[in-house]
């Protein structure tokens, strides 16, 4: 009997974390598909797509690009700079590859992935690719983005 | 004569096996072992030039770790996308550039392959022990639009052979 309820127990919190690295995998991804630009937004829709990039944050999440040399901190502060990309940008699409996630306890995650960036209008020719350390918290039973941090191959002396 | 015959000779079941062998040692051997790789931008010049073809040899660490003066492809994201530069710092060196000259421990180091002058200056730099200070040759070029650095030991893929 213990052996069949520890068994048991065993099978479901390893469905647990299995759900978990797929409901982050998709958060991701669905993250990305909405920072892609079509470049025909209207002024509306370009706010809306900030909005809605947005609340793949959590409210403090911090983004650190270049070892700290460039952040951007809270939802509102990366709604903004979402809306500023929309309107200097042409057509780009957003993907994400290689992402390695690492659950930490039940409510905060790692993910370490791959964010390509490839110009629509140049026949799909990546113009930038960075890996990036991602981290995740649970709020409500969903998870969020808490922070953003590129991770430089290359590090160069001060 | 059938168009099978034609297309697979006197003993299909020998040039079908012939296949498929190719094609799987194909697949090894240019997608994990020999990685192709074409250069982008001047930061190699004239070692490496932009659009050259070269490819990277991931078995060449396997035993030993890369030496000074090795062409490197270094792991910038996913599995496809490096940078290509030589080493010149060892882990545990102490490397300084003055007026274009390196000094590893204090001594000059000779770069045959460098061609011209350069100007650069940067402060010394003690490397980890599992870190290879990577740079290009071009060292023409203004030293803040070029990518050097410390690079650690598990991001270097290879060895880039021309």
């Amino acid at each position: 009997m213990a052996l069949v309820t520890g068994i048991v127990l065993v099978a479901g919190a390893r469905a647990c974390f299995w759900s978990d690295r797929r409901l982050i995998r998709n958060l991701l991804e669905e993250a990305a598909a909405e920072a892609s630009i079509t470049g025909r937004e209207t002024p509306i829709e370009r706010m809306a797509g900030a909005a809605r990039v947005a609340r793949f944050f959590t409210e403090d999440a911090m983004i650190r690009l270049d070892q700290g040399a460039s952040m951007v901190g809270g939802r509102n502060a990366i709604m903004g700079l979402a809306a500023q990309m929309r309107s200097a940008s042409g057509p780009l699409r957003v993907s994400v590859q290689d992402v390695q996630i690492t659950l930490n306890r039940p409510a905060t995650a790692t993910a370490r992935l791959t964010v390509i960036v490839s110009g629509a209008d140049l026949g799909g020719r990546v113009t930038a690719a960075r890996e990036v350390s991602v981290a995740l918290r649970k709020e409500s039973g969903a998870w969020l983005i808490g922070g953003v941090e590129t991770v430089s191959a290359l590090q160069r002396p001060k | 004569m059938t168009i099978s015959r034609m297309l697979l000779g006197r003993r299909p079941k020998i040039t079908l096996i012939r296949i498929v062998v190719l094609v799987t040692v194909s697949y090894l051997t240019f997608g994990h072992l020999l990685l192709p790789v074409r250069g982008e931008g001047i930061s190699m010049l004239p070692t490496f030039r932009n659009g050259e073809l070269g490819f990277v040899n991931t078995l060449a660490y396997v035993r030993k770790p890369p030496q000074r003066g090795d062409i490197v492809a270094i792991r910038i994201a996913g599995g496809r996308l490096m940078y290509v530069k030589r080493v010149i710092g060892l882990p545990g060196e102490r490397l300084s550039i003055a007026n274009g000259r390196v000094r590893i421990d204090g001594i000059p180091l000779a770069e045959p392959y460098m061609v011209g002058g350069s100007d650069w200056d940067l402060d010394e730099v003690k490397l980890g022990t599992d870190e290879f200070f990577v740079i290009g040759d071009n060292r023409r070029m203004a030293i803040q639009n070029h990518d050097f650095g410390m690079a650690a030991r598990e991001r270097i893929i290879g060895k880039v052979l021309f």
